[in-house]
């Protein structure tokens, strides 16, 4: 009876949940906790089936919608989180005090002159205007701080908070296979895992680089290179990933290039969500002070922010964090944005026209979503779009091509507003809205001026966005 | 749903049909377009066998052989232009300079192992070792069976001979066919796959960031990457037939506790050296010829093992590595009764072993040298934090669960349990813990076809 039993139970499991998921109706079209769109069903035909298509879109289908699949994820993350503890007990992996910092050749931070704030009009960045300048934008809800902090704000970004030790130990512990936890001063984030900066690295790297000089020899473009050093990226976090290695092969660019660099502990922290891998609003305007530098060659076209809005109500947790599967320990980070006077935009995403650049609104109007892991950073800004265009009336303006990754959502509106007209292009979500899409060419069609490369440094090597560079 | 109608049926020739139907459906999800390939294998085979057993009852022996050899041709045929028709163009092209087009065809899921399974029909048939089987569903049946068709075990007509035409289903054979399913599923889904990050990441990474503690570590996931996924999958294989009401044989015998190399190949992939050993190395004469030319028949037999795993020279310079252990292992104790404490003979078996797959897992020479350098430490040794970087710390207690799993202690534990009261109610809870923790390693687990099914 006993064997009977258990073999009937295994059949009728097995067939639930290998059916079960074919025949349900309603299958959702996105799972919040890993951040992606998840399979559907492909039609099935003659020819879905001869080139595999309808197959693994079974296969894909079954494992997406898998009964239960946001707790078996959870589950799977959480023993690979207890495993590592267990692990990590008594065991001091990594211990990075005193490895040094290598230094940016190219330029120091800038320091950005305040003003050019009037004979604007102030927008919230999503192309509709206000009334006035220089007024909290915010209501209730988020808490405005007041505009004097702007100017502590801009000291800050040159000196750091002093408070905040600088030779402080960064310690990491492994959470998940594709996470790790960062500890310094008793303050965590966390941080992906990260590529190794070996050979193919170097190679892949180079032959990006390769390519933006290539671009410069054929054409007669004025280009420049922004890369952003990830906190995955930094020796601080993993001391074999020495930017050391890899500054080298950047430095064969023939076009002026800068950098964020990550240089001590606080740079980390400052300038990074802890619970996302994107940047905060302190790391994407350093960034965007020096891409203005190198674009321009002076400070003074740096535009200075009205005001800080921080979203308190809402308990940002990040992409990290549910990589983590909603389980790492770690507390939320508080979603932050800068608002700028800035011009208004016609604004256009894959061709079509657009009211505005993502919703701030929504977070305004105290409307956003607020589950445990919503990808605020791109429902904030925009989402990863292959090509959106923004258009001043300021005619007189270069034009400009940024190639860029999701790091430039936060700074797309304050770019444009230097330009008469800015395309933004991600070349890997190019890849499949314009299968031939080429820069010099596009360049050409388009009557642009100007080219920005703007990566993480990340999108140079294997497995990167410049590996569809055509 | 295929086990549920087998069930629904009472005949066995209606149980064969359901049988065959679901194999072909099983093989043609993978392979829409090669499934027509397998089916003119298996006319083949019949047809050939027919033929040879008319012509042997008519006292015809000639033209029985000559069937045979057209069998062989016609076999080896599909499998040369298929698996090795690239690999010989290449060659040509890099030795005369010319530039022959390559055939750029696909490999067809599980050939090699229906190819053998065929050929050994046949083979048997005209060595009348069993009956022609004139019932074309009942051998297609046989040759497509979905358990075992993709990646072994090399089952024998022989081996089942009978139970195609007459078997027995039980619910105790059920059940201990359900058991070897869940424990293979595990052994592949939780141990294998785990290791096989591991491997893949090291295997991966530039030979110059390979330090010597990596290289071994990485070396090792291997070694027991590709005995849980192989073995787990002939688990699979095995439990499947035998709720189907199938007996095959065993394909693994805990290879790595082996004690010499000639030990560890009668307990690794038994079904292909044993069809090596029963159709290429006792025809050649096996070891009863002159000593020159039986080192001659070792070295050809585990050249064609290593071709037959794959279509790159890596594979051959594999089994020509074996034979050469072999040749020396036999030269050692021919007549000398010479034997090594086992403190030296296992380390040194299993080290043997360990860089055996390192010339597997390498393809190229570049690659075997590399690796190599890496285990002796010639790239320096990896920091710690590399194994945080690379985010395998998590692993580390898999491969203390491997080394459980390769050895028989866990059989043994549960057959001293199974004298136990309450001992069956551990077991079904132990094997539902590993069919749960199984589905939540697949839902999180990209794509990880098992190792075998390229060959």
């Amino acid at each position: 009876l006993r064997n009977r039993l258990f073999v009937i139970l295994f059949v009728t499991v097995a067939l639930i949940l290998g059916i079960f998921v074919l025949v349900i109706k309603e299958k959702p079209a996105t799972s919040i906790l890993e951040n992606r769109s998840l399979a559907q069903l492909t039609p099935f035909s003659a020819a879905s089936w001869l080139d595999g298509t309808f197959q693994s879109s079974v296969e894909n289908t079954m494992a997406d919608h898998f009964i239960g699949r946001d707790h078996w994820v959870r589950q799977y993350n959480m023993m690979q989180i207890s495993l590592n503890t267990f692990m990590n007990k008594g065991m001091n992996w990594l211990s990075l005090a005193n490895v040094s910092s290598p230094s940016n050749p190219n330029t120091q931070d800038a320091n950005p002159t305040v003003g050019n704030q009037t004979g604007e009009s102030t927008t919230d960045g999503t192309g509709n205007s206000s009334e006035s300048e220089n007024q909290p934008t915010g209501t209730s809800s988020p808490e405005n701080k007041p505009s004097d902090d702007i100017m502590t704000f801009l000291q800050d970004l040159d000196d750091p908070k002093e408070a905040f030790n600088q030779s402080a130990q960064v310690n990491i512990s492994p959470l998940t296979n594709q996470l790790n936890l960062l500890q310094i001063d008793n303050q965590k984030m966390l941080v992906k895992t990260s590529k190794i900066f070996d050979q193919k690295a170097l190679d892949t790297t180079s032959q990006s680089i390769q390519f933006i000089n290539q671009l410069k020899l054929d054409t007669s473009f004025d280009i420049s290179a922004f890369f952003v050093q990830t906190p995955q990226e930094s020796h601080l976090v993993y001391p074999t990933n020495n930017i050391n290695s890899i500054l080298p092969v950047i430095d064969q660019l023939d076009v002026p290039y800068d950098y964020l660099a990550i240089n001590r502990p606080s740079d980390l922290l400052d300038n990074y969500y802890r619970t996302d891998h994107h940047w905060n609003h302190i790391g994407s305007y350093k960034g965007y002070r020096q891409i203005i530098k190198l674009l321009f060659g002076d400070e003074e076209a740096i535009k200075v922010p009205n005001q800080i809005v921080y979203f308190n109500s809402l308990e940002f947790y990040g992409s990290l964090f549910r990589l983590s599967g909603n389980a790492a320990d770690i507390k939320p980070d508080i979603l932050t944005y800068l608002e700028f006077s800035l011009p208004n935009y016609q604004i256009e995403i894959d061709g079509a026209s657009e009211a505005q650049y993502g919703n701030l609104q929504d977070y305004l109007d105290d409307d956003a979503p607020n589950a445990i892991g919503f990808d605020h950073y791109n429902n904030l800004y925009e989402n990863r779009q292959a090509l959106i265009t923004f258009e001043t009336e300021n005619s007189d303006a270069d034009t400009l091509l940024v190639i860029c990754d999701s790091m430039s959502n936060a700074i797309k509106p304050l770019i444009a507003s230097h330009f008469h007209r800015t395309h933004f292009v991600d070349l890997e979500l190019m890849k499949k809205l314009d299968p031939h899409f080429e820069v010099e060419e596009y360049m050409e069609d388009e009557d642009l001026d100007r080219v920005l490369f703007f990566l993480s440094f990340d999108n140079l090597m294997p497995g990167g966005s410049m590996q569809y560079a055509k | 749903v295929i086990i549920v109608a087998y069930y629904l049926v009472r005949s066995l020739s209606a149980k064969n049909l359901i049988l065959f139907i679901g194999s072909i459906i099983f093989y043609a999800w993978g392979e829409p377009v090669y499934v027509v390939l397998m089916i003119l294998s298996i006319f083949n085979d019949y047809f050939h066998a027919r033929g040879i057993a008319w012509f042997q009852s008519h006292d015809k022996q000639n033209v029985a052989k000559g069937l045979l050899i057209s069998s062989i041709v016609v076999n080896l045929g599909l499998l040369s232009v298929f698996k090795y028709g690239d690999f010989f163009l290449v060659n040509l092209n890099r030795l005369t300079g010319m530039s022959y087009d390559l055939l750029n065809l696909a490999l067809p899921v599980g050939i090699s192992f229906y190819t053998f399974q065929t050929m050994s029909y046949t083979i048997d048939v005209y060595r009348q070792k069993v009956q022609v089987q004139r019932n074309f569903l009942t051998l297609a049946t046989y040759v497509a069976m979905f358990p075992q068709l993709i990646a072994g075990p090399i089952v024998r007509y022989a081996t089942i001979e009978q139970e195609l035409s007459q078997r027995q289903i039980s619910w105790p054979d059920m059940y201990e066919g359900v058991k070897r399913f869940i424990i293979g599923l595990g052994k592949k889904v939780i141990i294998a796959n785990q290791m096989a990050i591991i491997a893949d990441a090291v295997f991966g990474m530039g030979y110059e960031t390979r330090g010597v503690s990596l290289a071994w570590a990485g070396l090792i996931a291997y070694a027991f990457q590709i005995y849980f996924d192989f073995s787990g999958y002939s688990d699979m294989a095995i439990g499947l037939g035998r709720i189907f009401g199938f007996h095959f044989l065993e394909n693994f015998d805990y290879p790595y506790i082996s004690r010499s190399i000639t030990e560890f190949w009668r307990r690794w992939h038994i079904s292909l050296s044993t069809w090596f050993r029963d159709y290429v190395y006792i025809p050649l004469g096996g070891n009863r010829v002159r000593q020159q030319r039986w080192f001659f028949n070792i070295f050809l037999v585990w050249a064609l093992t290593g071709l037959w795993h794959g279509a790159a020279w890596n594979f051959v310079i594999w089994g020509l590595y074996y034979a050469t252990l072999l040749v020396i292992e036999k030269l050692w104790s021919i007549g000398k009764g010479r034997k090594v404490p086992v403190a030296i003979s296992y380390p040194l078996t299993m080290l043997l072993v360990l860089f055996g797959w390192v010339l597997f897992r390498s393809e190229t020479l570049f690659g075997i040298i590399t690796y190599s350098l890496s285990l002796v430490g010639y790239f320096g040794n990896n920091p710690l934090v590399q194994w945080t970087q690379m985010n395998l710390i998590y692993l580390l207690p898999f491969y203390g669960i491997a080394i459980i799993g390769s050895t028989p202690l866990p059989n043994l534990i549960i057959e001293e349990q199974s004298r136990l009261k309450y001992s069956r109610i551990f077991v079904d809870l132990f094997l539902a813990a590993v069919f749960i923790i199984s589905m939540m390693f697949l839902i999180n687990s990209s794509f990880n076809p098992f190792i075998y099914y390229r060959f």
